[in-house]
């Protein structure tokens, strides 16, 4: 499932023109070892390995491929946005972190998501933002988004958009539903707050900034790290 | 530098570094902390400024964002508040000119702290409308840190001063065994060979402390071995080995040494007891009661009866006299009878089976008299009543000095005609000049010296020995700081006259201190045996002495009871030889091995030894190898007026 809409990932690698800063390889694909596939098996059954081995193997034959006609209009954005919403959202089955955590809000790391093929929305949202940070796209142009879904009676919900540019009108991957929407087409949602400071980027003044304050995004940073040192 | 001292002060040096290190760990952490909460208020003030602001505006409203930001702006807290549109160009800013800020700026040149800029985002729906960017004024953060840096800079100071008190007490009490090692040192040094009684727990101080202890140990031992081998030649060379008391030699050594020129005798009797039939005795008793008569009478003669007390030896063979100093010869007359009344009678109580009559003869003598002269007068009184018994008194006394003679010498003290004489020392080794000694001589009337023999007895008797040793003083301080050629070191007598006033002795040392450079060359002589006779008098006068910059010797020794015990107690700068010791030296063995256990035992003490009464230039080599330092006498040169060196 993962393989579908090779054709339109060259995007990825279109609008991925390059950050002054060495960006953060924390959860990436390549930052899972072998080993760590070994034990989320343990935790999540045998299926892990080769669910993690897939995410793997989907990033790299995507990384860096640019096929650049394919991508040289706006939908060409979202095709390749298509791929990846697609590939993360038909693996990944939604799951309460109570029932699949057993926690009350618990963000999931990439790895934790596919390997365990199960998660809410938020832990969509994230896997989303770093398989196409893995890909080469600047972070720049993501921001994980607090939402309230209208039409559930308000319920918190979180997505991710996509800014072509900083006044363009974002593209929404999202769990409920299948495509890749513009903002505007998606009425049903109301956003509230953004954030993408994974990134250690440089301020004015010279002095390094840090990421988000937000507690369960710090959390995921610090299982990320600990992640990648197995 | 006392150990003390730098250890306590390289203790505080570490403390300092340490002090030092703590609060910069602490001024660099609490700045860590700071800059993060200032990093997160940064955030926190972006974050509800863009979250406020995009609620409030579908579009960016200028007027709208000033009225928001203002407020927050104006409570001081920022340095800068900034927002930008989404191309990042400048909508609307304030900022700070400059910072305000009452830290000194040698506390901000040194810790920096820079103000964190915290970003956010203003979306309005899906839309960016711009970002806010929010810098925050250090001042305040630079003030708590600066705060906090000076009182825990105040915390350890205080810390470090009761360290400091706790480590000098703590010193204190390690070092003490220390100062008790060096005070025996200090004591080692100056020749008292004592030993340190302390028991420290510091183990190397136990060893210094052992090996002190043994050293000095030893050579105490060696002293107390020198001493006692000494002791033992001085008792076979002057003592009788029957009765104990002194031998004919001893006895006159005595006699000579209190009558003479630096004795404090002017006047008395000899008396010389013979018992009868002593040979009859020996003969019919045997030997050992003979013996036991003759230690009999010794003993009953030799025991003190205030206001006399008697100087006992034995004279020849049976005969025993006994030196009786300042007695008339009525008082010597009826001690005499006494012993010659209770004596045979005391021995024929105690079951002596023989009778025999007790002789005595008596010579009284005055001022200036010489002990053959006496001692005479005593065997011819003696003769008259050998065998027969009683007392005899030879009325023949040497006339007292006339009146005038007092009178002269009187005249000659209190009108100050008194002059210096003074004789070279010189060493042994090479002849150079050693030290100069001083003399008193005084002139009648007419000019004409009275000589020392005479006009010393009668001054002394007169009490005016203090009024001369004080002009002496005076003249010989003058006479060194007016003539560089002299030798370094000067001596002059002291009597003990002189000594025991009170006021001499106080005018002596106020007038050293106050000619400290002269002070520090003169070396005050008095007589061996006047040393013994007041030990704690003249170890007073040493000791002021010593504080006033002079020194104290002893001159005219010889190897007296008491005499080595003197030596031990004061510790003389040098010791002078009698002259009658140092001319028997060449002519008799058992004087000169006397002589040699005294070296032995006064080497380790350092004491130096002059021979004084060297009149033959043949005895210096002799006195080369018995190690002496110096000599004088008339081999180096005549007493003379003013010294030419």
């Amino acid at each position: 499932m993962l393989a579908k809409g090779a054709a339109a990932c060259g995007i990825i690698a279109l609008i991925g023109t390059g950050s002054a800063q060495q960006p953060s390889e924390l959860g990436f694909s390549t930052r899972v070892s072998a080993m760590l596939a070994a034990k989320y098996a343990e935790r999540f059954g045998a299926s892990t390995v080769q669910r993690i081995g897939r995410w793997k193997t989907f990033a790299r034959e995507r990384k860096g491929f640019s096929p650049t006609r394919v991508f040289e209009t706006p939908d060409g954005h979202e095709a390749a946005l298509e791929m990846v919403n697609a590939a993360i959202n038909d693996n990944v089955t939604w799951k309460e972190d109570r029932e699949h955590w057993g926690a009350e809000d618990y963000w999931a790391t990439p790895a934790e998501l596919i390997g365990s093929a199960g998660g809410d929305c938020e832990d969509y949202a994230i896997a989303k933002y770093y398989l196409l940070k893995e890909l080469g796209v600047p972070i720049a142009r993501l921001r994980i988004t607090y939402v309230r879904v209208l039409n559930l009676n308000g319920q918190a919900h979180m997505v991710l958009a996509y800014y072509a540019s900083a006044e363009a009108e974002p593209l929404i991957l999202d769990n409920l539903v299948p495509r890749v929407r513009p903002a505007s087409q998606r009425t049903d949602l109301d956003p509230v707050y953004s954030f993408n400071d994974d990134e250690i980027r440089l301020v004015a003044g010279g002095r390094r900034g840090k990421p988000s304050e937000i507690r369960n995004w710090i959390h995921v940073q610090t299982r990320l790290a600990m992640e990648a040192r197995i | 530098m006392t150990l003390g001292r730098q250890l306590l002060s390289g203790t505080a040096l570490i403390f300092i570094a340490l002090l030092v290190g703590i609060e910069a760990i602490y001024v660099a952490s609490a700045r860590g902390n700071l800059e993060n909460q200032l990093d997160a208020h940064a955030n926190e003030t972006a974050t509800q400024l863009a979250l406020s602001i995009g609620a409030r505006m579908p579009v960016i409203d200028l007027s709208l964002i000033n009225i928001m930001v203002s407020p927050v702006f104006d409570r001081g807290h920022f340095l800068s508040i900034t927002v930008e549109d989404p191309k990042g160009e400048i909508l609307f800013a304030r900022r700070l000119d400059r910072r305000t800020t009452d830290v000194p700026a040698w506390f901000t040149g040194l810790v920096t702290l820079e103000g964190p800029q915290g970003e956010a985002l203003i979306t309005s729906g899906w839309r960016q409308l711009g970002r806010v960017l929010v810098r925050v004024h250090p001042e305040y953060a630079y003030r708590q840190l600066y705060d906090a840096a000076i009182a825990t800079l105040a915390w350890l100071v205080l810390l470090f001063a009761l360290a400091l008190v706790a480590m000098r007490l703590y010193l204190l009490g390690i070092l003490r065994p220390l100062k008790k090692i060096e005070e025996t040192a200090d004591a080692i040094s100056n020749r008292r060979f004592v030993t340190v009684d302390i028991r420290p727990r510091t183990r190397e101080l136990q060893s210094v402390i052992a090996a002190i202890n043994s050293l000095s140990g030893k050579i105490r031992d060696t002293i107390a071995s020198e001493t006692s081998r000494a002791e033992r030649l001085r008792h076979e060379l002057y003592e009788d080995g029957m009765t104990g008391q002194l031998n004919r030699r001893g006895l006159e050594r005595s006699i000579e040494s209190a009558i003479g020129e630096n004795g404090d005798v002017h006047s008395g009797t000899l008396a010389l007891f013979a018992p009868s039939g002593l040979e009859d005795i020996n003969k019919a008793l045997g030997v050992a009661k003979g013996d036991a008569l003759l230690a009999g009478l010794a003993a009953a003669m030799a025991a003190p009866a205030p206001p006399i007390l008697p100087l006992v030896g034995r004279w020849h063979g049976p005969v025993f006299a006994a030196f009786l100093s300042d007695v008339s010869d009525g008082g010597a007359r009826e001690w005499a009878q006494s012993i010659c009344a209770s004596f045979p009678a005391q021995m024929r109580s105690c079951g002596f089976p023989f009778d025999f009559a007790l002789s005595c003869g008596l010579a009284g003598f005055g001022g200036g008299a010489r002990l053959a002269e006496f001692a005479q007068r005593a065997e011819a009184a003696l003769a008259r009543v050998a065998g027969k018994g009683g007392v005899a008194l030879d009325e023949s006394r040497a006339d007292a000095p006339v009146v005038d003679t007092i009178r002269a010498v009187r005249q000659a003290i209190d009108a100050g005609r008194v002059s210096l004489l003074c004789q070279k020392v010189l060493t042994v080794e090479g002849g150079h000049p050693l030290q100069m000694e001083f003399m008193s001589q005084i002139a009648d009337a007419g000019s004409a010296p009275i000589a020392a023999g005479t006009f010393v007895p009668i001054a002394a008797q007169l009490g005016l020995l203090p009024l001369l040793d004080r002009k002496v003083a005076e003249m010989v301080v003058a006479a060194v700081t007016r003539d560089s050629t002299l030798p370094r070191t000067i001596s002059l007598n002291v009597s003990l006259q002189s000594v025991g006033d009170a006021s001499f002795r106080a005018w002596l040392i106020q007038f050293l201190k106050d000619n400290p450079a002269a002070a520090r060359r003169l070396v005050f002589e008095m007589t061996g045996a006047a040393a013994s006779k007041s030990l704690p008098l003249t170890h007073q006068f040493a000791a002021e002495l010593r504080d006033a910059g002079s020194r104290l010797a002893l001159d005219h020794f010889e190897l007296d009871r008491g005499a080595i015990a003197t030596v031990h107690d004061l510790m003389p700068a040098y010791l002078k030889l009698a002259p009658a010791f140092t001319n028997e030296i060449c002519a008799r063995k058992d004087v000169r091995f006397v002589l040699e256990a005294m070296l032995r035992m006064l080497r380790p003490l350092e004491i130096p030894i002059i021979a004084q009464g060297v009149e033959d230039i043949a005895l210096v080599p002799v006195l080369k190898e018995l190690d002496i330092l110096g000599y004088q006498g008339y081999a180096g040169g005549r007493p003379e007026p003013l010294p030419t060196f």
